[in-house]
């Protein structure tokens, strides 16, 4: 009944399927996933000294590195030595469930020597990509009527600069209605008789010869085509007349509209003038314009790595589906009451630090990472410290959920003790010399839409005075700046359909905007000279551009009306001229007779 | 060649000593294996099944391929077969449950509509299958043999040099 030979093929067959790759297994797989790691993470993993124990269901690496696929010569992040403890019964179910990593040393934006930058196959993109970080500028999201200082040149000019003036575009506006008004003359014009058919009535003109009159039958001829003629002449006159009329009543309107534009310069200046004497500038500009560059690149270092989880998941669901089967390949079914399992789930990760060796570390958690969280409906919940070389220490703690109708990260991250030495705060043209911060932020994402606060608190501050610049307006903010010496300030930030809107405060807002209100409004009476100047030449600019194209408008017009109108006048005097040439050219008896018959062709 | 190998080593299966039985148990481990519509721990037991016990290779290819054409057509007719197994029966669910959480069986991937479809399925035929072949290879040495012999393609495959090449090689192995 059994196959000897048979059964010495299956032992060969298994030996060579399953004892020789045991023997050579570590390398396999370390090569293996080295390859994998690489192709999901688009830029080079490398691992070292990869050992499989089935025994102790454990794996073990020296050490993993990943390339950060958008700067290949950064490593997204390494890890020292690690272990992993796999279930290797569900690697018999084609799952991979990992109860328990320890990773030893794991340091964030290492430098490289060598690129990691592989050849990436070109895939039709299928997921939906994730939004990178907003960048558009807060700022600009509440700009109406705003002025942005800039600390190192507060005078007159450029905050009216920076004021936005209505006058211009309506201006503009105006000149699109000129252009239209010109396009709708000029096409009545086109209707006009082109020179072709001048020429042809021309050529009708000089075909009525008198001389050859020699019976009033002829006579009735000429007289009928002198008439005709002269109709046809009257209508195109009248045309003329009307277009004339058109272009003489719409200038007539548009000769008002200098007086229009003097009226809206002036209500620019006006309100330049009002806003000015009231300081000009709001608290929410100052804090806004010194803190949120700041901010906004806290938050994008943020989104940017949640940005790469939300890929890295994305891509893991999507492969699953994309596996390739010759034949029809039917549904999976699964059922409420069994184990179910995602095709990977690491559910702890330890972090930990040989801190006699390294100045920076990571230390803590993460529990669930799995590559379906809609299965095991578990959260990953991130839960770090560390320090970076001496300069900060932080605390992150966060829950990422993808599972629901929308992706959610609630992160919140609190970096102390942060060295603010050399620092440079955007607007106040003076180095930190000396200052101790903290910021606490937490943000909250759901699908693309954000909420969050940023509160950065700064103490022990000192100003390096001698490094500014030594201008005018630096002055101001040099006797501001020498009396500070702590900031506090407050962010609330709101992003949905991809605007950010953040409300910032902070204690230097009083501060500054008095000082400076100060000195703006003690140069009041030479603000006013500017402005009145300022005004009279933009007006008289603006009233002198739209006079001039008005009757440069007009001009067109009616030249090329003017022209057509005086050549159909000498035609009509020539065609006057010829019908009295005809009538002398009959003898009296043949007028008579042809009285008569002329009755009826001039009634 | 293969085509040839095999064409001629299923002919001298069919009249040589090996009995109806080993050709036909041969024929239907070929169904489930054709059957199944993607690579399985299901199909990788039925092809260590036909290696180990002493039935016909030659039949085994010829209903593999001859089920894998039958199998190909009826697919959907499979999954809604499955279909009913898996969701419909509720009796059954312990069983699914148990394969699809037990280590190994999984790998079966029964809980899959046209996998299960086409192994009950095939389970379901193997009687009649079995014993229609092992039926049709005594008609056909008893009837149909002699006249199979004497048709000219028959005569010109076995007066192919090809065929007493492989003869001889047999012979001699």
């Amino acid at each position: 009944m059994f196959r000897r030979n048979g059964i010495i093929l299956l032992l060969t067959i298994v030996v060579f399927l399953f004892i020789l790759p045991t023997l050579f297994l570590d390398s396999i797989i370390e090569n293996y996933l080295e390859e994998y790691g690489s192709e999901q993470a688009g830029a080079l993993v490398e691992i070292e000294g990869l050992t499989i124990s089935f025994i102790h269901s454990k794996i073990e690496w020296d050490q993993l590195i990943v390339t950060d696929s958008e700067n290949p010569m950064l490593n997204l992040f390494e890890t020292g030595f690690s272990t992993m403890d796999i279930d290797i019964p569900m690697l018999f179910s084609r799952k991979l469930l990992v109860p328990n990593i320890e990773i030893l040393d794991l340091q964030f934006q290492t430098n490289r020597e060598k690129s990691g930058a592989i050849n990436k196959k070109i895939k039709k993109q299928t997921e939906k990509p994730v939004q990178s970080p907003d960048t558009e500028n807060p700022e600009d999201n509440q700009k109406d009527n705003e002025i942005h200082v800039n600390f190192e040149n507060v005078n007159v000019d450029s905050l009216i600069d920076q004021m936005e003036m209505k006058a211009p575009a309506k201006i503009d506006s105006l000149k699109s209605l000129y252009a239209n008004a010109s396009e709708q003359w000029h096409k009545e014009l086109d209707q006009l008789p082109d020179d072709q058919q001048l020429d042809l009535l021309e050529d009708r003109i000089n075909n009525i010869n008198y001389k050859q009159i020699k019976s009033a039958d002829d006579l009735k001829k000429i007289l009928s085509e002198v008439s005709s003629i002269k109709k046809e002449i009257s209508g195109i006159i009248n045309s003329n007349k009307e277009i004339k009329d058109m272009v003489t009543h719409q200038t007539k309107d548009f000769k008002k509209h200098p007086d229009l534009v003097k009226q809206w310069v002036e209500n620019d200046y006006d309100s330049a003038s009002d806003h000015l004497s009231s300081g000009g500038f709001s608290t929410e500009n100052l804090a806004r314009m010194i803190f949120g560059d700041e901010i906004i690149s806290q938050i994008e270092e943020y989104q940017s790595y949640l940005s790469k989880g939300r890929k890295y998941y994305t891509k893991f669901n999507s492969n699953e589906k994309s596996e390739v089967v010759l034949r029809g390949d039917g549904q999976d079914i699964y059922f409420e009451n069994m184990q179910h399992y995602p095709v990977a789930w690491i559910k702890n990760i330890e972090l930990s630090s040989n801190s006699k060796t390294k100045k920076s570390y990571i230390i803590g958690s993460v529990k669930d990472i799995s590559t379906h969280q809609q299965i095991t409906k578990l959260p990953t919940v991130i839960d770090i410290s560390g320090e970076a070389e001496g300069l900060c220490s932080y605390v992150a703690n966060g829950e990422i959920y993808y599972a629901g109708s929308n992706p959610k990260e609630d992160i919140d991250v609190s970096i102390n003790n942060i060295l603010l030495k050399g620092y440079e705060f955007k607007g106040i043209p003076f180095p930190v010399e000396n200052g101790i911060g903290d910021i606490q932020s937490s943000l909250h994402y759901l699908g693309d839409n954000l909420s969050g606060s940023v509160h950065f608190n700064a103490t022990q501050l000192k100003f390096n005075l001698d490094a500014g610049n030594k201008k005018q307006g630096s002055m101001i903010i040099r006797e501001i700046v020498q009396n500070i010496d702590k900031i506090d300030m407050q962010a609330e930030i709101e992003k949905s359909n991809r605007t950010l809107k953040a409300h910032i405060s902070s204690n230097l807002d009083d501060i500054f905007k008095s000082r400076i209100d100060d000195s703006v409004k003690a140069n009041k009476s030479g603000t006013n000279k500017q402005i009145a100047k300022r005004k009279a030449d933009d007006t008289q600019k603006y009233q002198d551009e739209i006079t001039s194209e008005v009757s440069q408008l007009e001009k067109q017009a009616l030249d090329k009306l003017g022209i057509s109108e005086a050549e159909y006048k000498g035609k009509l005097k020539q065609l006057d001229k010829l019908k009295k040439e005809a009538e002398k050219s009959i003898t009296d008896k043949q007028k008579k007779e042809l009285e008569k018959k002329l009755k009826n062709i001039f009634r | 060649m293969i085509w040839l190998k095999i064409f001629s080593k299923l002919l001298k299966a069919l009249q040589s000593g090996s009995s109806p039985k080993q050709l036909s148990a041969g024929f239907v481990l070929g169904m489930f294996l054709g059957m199944t519509p993607f690579l399985s721990l299901f199909s990788f037991i039925i092809i260590s099944i036909t290696i180990i016990l002493n039935v016909n290779i030659s039949m085994f290819i010829l209903g593999s391929l001859i089920f894998g054409i039958i199998g190909y057509m009826f697919d959907s007719l499979f999954h809604h077969f499955g279909y009913f197994l898996l969701v419909d029966v509720s009796a059954l669910e312990s069983l699914w449950v148990f394969f699809v959480d037990t280590p190994l069986l999984s790998l079966l991937r029964l809980n899959n509509t046209t996998n299960l479809g086409s192994i009950v399925t095939s389970f379901i035929f193997l009687t009649p299958v079995y014993f229609a072949t092992i039926y049709m290879v005594i008609k056909y040495r008893t009837r149909i043999g002699e006249k199979v012999n004497k048709l000219k393609i028959t005569k010109i495959i076995k007066g192919s040099k090809l065929y007493s090449i492989y003869q001889k090689v047999t012979l001699i192995g």
